[in-house]
């Protein structure tokens, strides 16, 4: 399947790790933008098709309601493929202080990009996703991680108990967050593997996700919204994990 | 269909016609019991149920505000959405704080968090939710590529627009330098910067900086600060979002201050 990216930065991203799956980009006529220009320029070199189109609304009549938004610039690229589950931690032998993620449905593709590119500036060593009653890896998930996607690893799986088990049976940690729990999470050691885990925006993690959990930490909880946004409660997450060095 | 629908009569309402409305019961009556953000007006239909409709009546006849009662389609029909819960709200321009007044306050606010052009809402919404959160206690915005207090930013920030002091100020490096002169200790979230998050002290009065989502931090405010500090990370691609970045530094902060007040007692 191949996706419509309109963020240069996730564009780039792409044409420098996997090149042959960027398939051509669409220009607007004129210079490409500061931000573009790089990206066309490398396109250019590597030979992808570059194509500017005469907007449509330049032979009809003014205020033809059909005309689709034209101007903007974007690339046709393939969906990255998603690694083998047991690939996300057999790639390489496992060290202490390295971290992966587990994402339990969450619905919405900003937050899910948005993890993905706090996981990349964080050095996550890889991503598992629920496959189902979940934000699906759309063209929105690469724009907003802004190359994040090509960085980490990640498998989608239907049942995120099963994979939870296997990732333990291979050494492992896992670690939740939850308000009722008492560790902060700068208490937690990074003397292990850990794996940890994202609930949902509403519901958090389910009963069965958190009996799997080794430790259950959380941010310490102070204002009158009731929590953070799932995005920056794992980025607050994660730099507790990975931020020292 | 897509002509904009005539405010006359009204206030001057946030911006255009999605930026105006706000919707759903729980947004609707956070924002009418916070009595900070008074609505132009509020609009129900008989999807709501009644115990919810006598708060609304106490609200609204208590600030006079105008309560219309229409049929759910036709909510549907003038907010443009059907997730209204039978419940929805027009508001005015965002009541920002005063500066000045802000910074009289008693007790004296002592954690900022200064947004040097957050221009989209969804960051702007995250940040002002995780400053409720991590207990910040005044934000202070500028007016160039700055995303207004609009209907996104309420719902991005689950309501927590109600909840902490919001200012405007249109030269916002002459509001840092305000601050500066008061005693806040002004630290700018920068990825060039070379001292780490955890290795400055954020525990007496601060002013968290954070920059613009293309440019980061501008020269002038840049200029005023005391720390510029980094978030550390080993094998670091590509760089944070500004709204994560500034719940990792508010967290920060108060995670220093309850450890400092936990060995006192």
């Amino acid at each position: 399947m191949t996706l419509t990216l309109r963020n240069p930065h996730s564009v780039a991203a792409a044409l420098a790790t996997r090149p042959l799956d960027v398939l051509e980009i669409h220009l607007p006529p004129g210079r490409p933008s500061e931000g573009w220009q790089p990206v066309v320029d490398a396109a250019r070199a590597q030979g992808i098709p570059l194509r500017t189109e005469l907007s449509p609304s330049q032979g009809r009549s003014r205020g033809s309601k059909k005309s689709e938004r034209t101007g903007a610039t974007s690339a046709l690229v393939r969906e990255r493929a998603s690694t083998a589950l047991e690939e996300l931690w057999n790639c390489a032998p496992l060290a202490n202080g390295d971290v992966w993620l587990a994402l339990d449905c969450l619905q919405d593709p900003h937050n899910v990009g948005a993890i993905f590119r706090t996981a990349a500036f964080f050095g996550i060593r890889g991503i598992v996703l629920t496959r189902d009653r979940s934000a699906p890896m759309s063209a929105t998930v690469y724009d907003v991680a802004a190359g994040g996607v090509e960085a980490v690893p990640f498998a989608q799986v239907s049942n995120l108990a099963a994979s939870l088990k296997l990732a333990k049976e291979a050494g492992l940690w896992l670690l939740g967050s939850s308000e009722h729990a008492t560790k902060d999470i700068r208490e937690i050691p990074h003397d292990r593997p850990w794996l940890l885990v994202i609930g949902n925006e509403e519901q958090g993690l389910r009963r069965l996700t958190l009996d799997l959990c080794d430790e259950v930490c959380r941010i310490t909880p102070r204002g009158a919204v009731g929590s953070l946004n799932a995005s920056v409660a794992s980025g607050v997450l994660m730099a507790g994990l990975r931020a020292v060095g | 269909m897509s002509s904009p629908r005539s405010a006359s009569g009204r206030p001057k309402l946030v911006g255009n016609h999605n930026r105006c409305w706000i919707w759903g019961r729980h947004v609707v009556l956070e924002t009418l019991r916070a009595a900070i953000w008074r609505p132009a007006e509020v609009l129900i239909s008989p999807r709501c149920p009644s115990e919810v409709l006598s708060e609304i009546r106490q609200c609204t006849g208590q600030f006079g505000i105008v309560l219309t009662e229409l049929a759910d389609s036709a909510l549907t029909r003038r907010c443009r959405t059907e997730e209204h819960q039978g419940l929805a709200a027009v508001l005015p321009e965002f009541p920002y704080s005063d500066f000045g007044q802000l910074m009289l306050r008693k007790p004296r606010v002592e954690r900022w968090l200064v947004l040097d052009g957050i221009q989209d809402s969804f960051n702007f919404g995250a940040i002002v939710r995780s400053a409720v959160e991590l207990a910040t206690d005044g934000l202070v915005v500028g007016v160039r590529e700055q995303s207004a207090v609009n209907s996104q930013v309420v719902r991005s920030s689950a309501g927590g627009v109600n909840h902490v002091p919001i200012a405007r100020v249109d030269d916002l490096s002459s509001g840092v330098a305000r601050l500066k002169s008061t005693g806040v200790r002004i630290v700018a979230a920068s990825e060039k910067a070379s001292t780490r998050l955890q290795d400055v002290d954020l525990t007496g009065p601060t002013a968290i900086v954070i920059g613009n989502e293309g440019r980061g931090v501008s020269p002038e405010i840049w200029a005023l600060c005391d720390d510029r500090v980094r978030i550390p990370t080993a094998d670091k691609v590509g760089s944070l979002n500004a709204a994560v970045a500034a719940g990792i530094f508010c967290y920060e902060r108060l995670r220093q201050r309850l450890s400092q007040a936990g060995a006192r007692a």
